[in-house]
């Protein structure tokens, strides 16, 4: 079973350092992480493959600007979410990344595993992630990989706090459909 | 059942051979850019600093001595064109030895007619006059 490790002690101050073994442990942890999000969000294994790539060299090349090192999570993230919208804006998709949300309640869950789904349904929850707007599936997809607070989400996708929250309201109420419903059945 | 982050992950354990390529292409040519650097840095800049420092602690010595030596330099150029100078007179205008110590001679048997009066010369005895009258002589004569 994958678990997120608790603010596990990465070898950030080695890799800044040059170490190549540091940086060889830094990307073997985020290498999948950064692959699921990318290819969720671009839906093509090659640019994925190319994306990660991109972003692992912008890490090593632009170490020095990351400023704690207890964020070079989001900070890679951060990376790896500007080389997206960096594609999109190559293809001329910019009008994916825009959407109106209505806000969210002060109040809400937002803990990555209170939404369990089971075999059956797992196809179905795909289907469904991948057809909410695209600014929703990102704010999802940082939520549920690296269970990310809601102001790494913000700084990593670059968005107000309140627009994140509003997001990430509205894509779990609409994931949360899907299990209410067929647990109906 | 499962949380959506083992299902995401599941769906793309395929990749992961793909991605152990990209890593260790990314490590290794980060290796590569990086090792001349820290090289260069460990051999360069270390004995460079620590020459700049010596050559700075000498920089007033070094300014003077500068200085002296530009001095000798410009003394130099004015003593060479002096000689070139001198140089630049065409050999054939200069008269062979005899010619210049028969004039130079010449040049010393008139200078002492000029000073010693010669004996051949009428000398008058000086006569005293008044000095009225002496200085109208003088004029006169």
């Amino acid at each position: 079973m994958l678990v997120v490790a608790e603010r596990e002690q990465l070898p950030v101050l080695q890799a800044r350092a040059g170490e190549p073994a540091a940086w060889d442990t830094l990307f073997r942890r985020y290498q999948l992480p950064l692959y699921v999000y990318v290819f969720e969000l671009v839906h093509e294994e090659q640019a994925s493959l190319d994306l990660v790539q991109e972003t692992f060299i912008a890490a090593v090349r632009h170490i020095a600007s990351l400023r704690d090192d207890g964020k070079f999570g989001s900070w890679l993230f951060g990376i790896a979410h500007q080389k997206c919208i960096q594609r999109w804006r190559k293809q001329n998709r910019e009008e994916i990344l825009r959407e109106e949300t209505a806000d969210a309640p002060d109040e809400f869950e937002n803990r990555p595993d209170e939404l369990l789904i089971r075999q059956e349904q797992e196809a179905e929850f795909m289907s469904r992630l991948n057809q909410l707007p695209l600014p929703q599936r990102a704010v999802l997809l940082l939520h549920f990989i690296e269970n990310f607070s809601l102001e790494e989400i913000a700084r990593i996708t670059n968005t107000p706090l309140g627009t994140v929250k509003s997001r990430l309201f509205h894509a779990k109420r609409a994931l949360r459909k899907l299990v209410f419903e067929n647990e109906g059945k | 059942m499962k949380t959506p982050r083992e299902i995401l992950f599941k769906r793309h354990q395929a990749a992961e051979p793909k991605l152990d390529a990209i890593r260790k292409t990314v490590v290794r040519e980060g290796q590569r850019a990086a090792v001349p650097k820290s090289r260069a840095a460990d051999t360069a800049t270390l004995p460079a600093a620590r020459w700049l420092e010596f050559f700075l602690s000498l920089r007033w010595h070094l300014a003077g001595m500068g200085a002296a030596w530009l001095v000798i330099v410009l003394l130099n150029l004015n003593v060479g064109q002096a000689t070139n100078l001198a140089s630049a007179i065409p050999r054939a205008k200069i008269p062979p030895a005899q010619i210049i110590l028969a004039t130079l001679r010449e040049n010393r048997r008139e200078l002492l007619e000029m000073i010693q009066p010669s004996e051949s010369r009428d000398v008058r005895p000086t006569k005293l006059f008044p000095r009225s009258e002496r200085s109208y002589e003088t004029l006169t004569a």
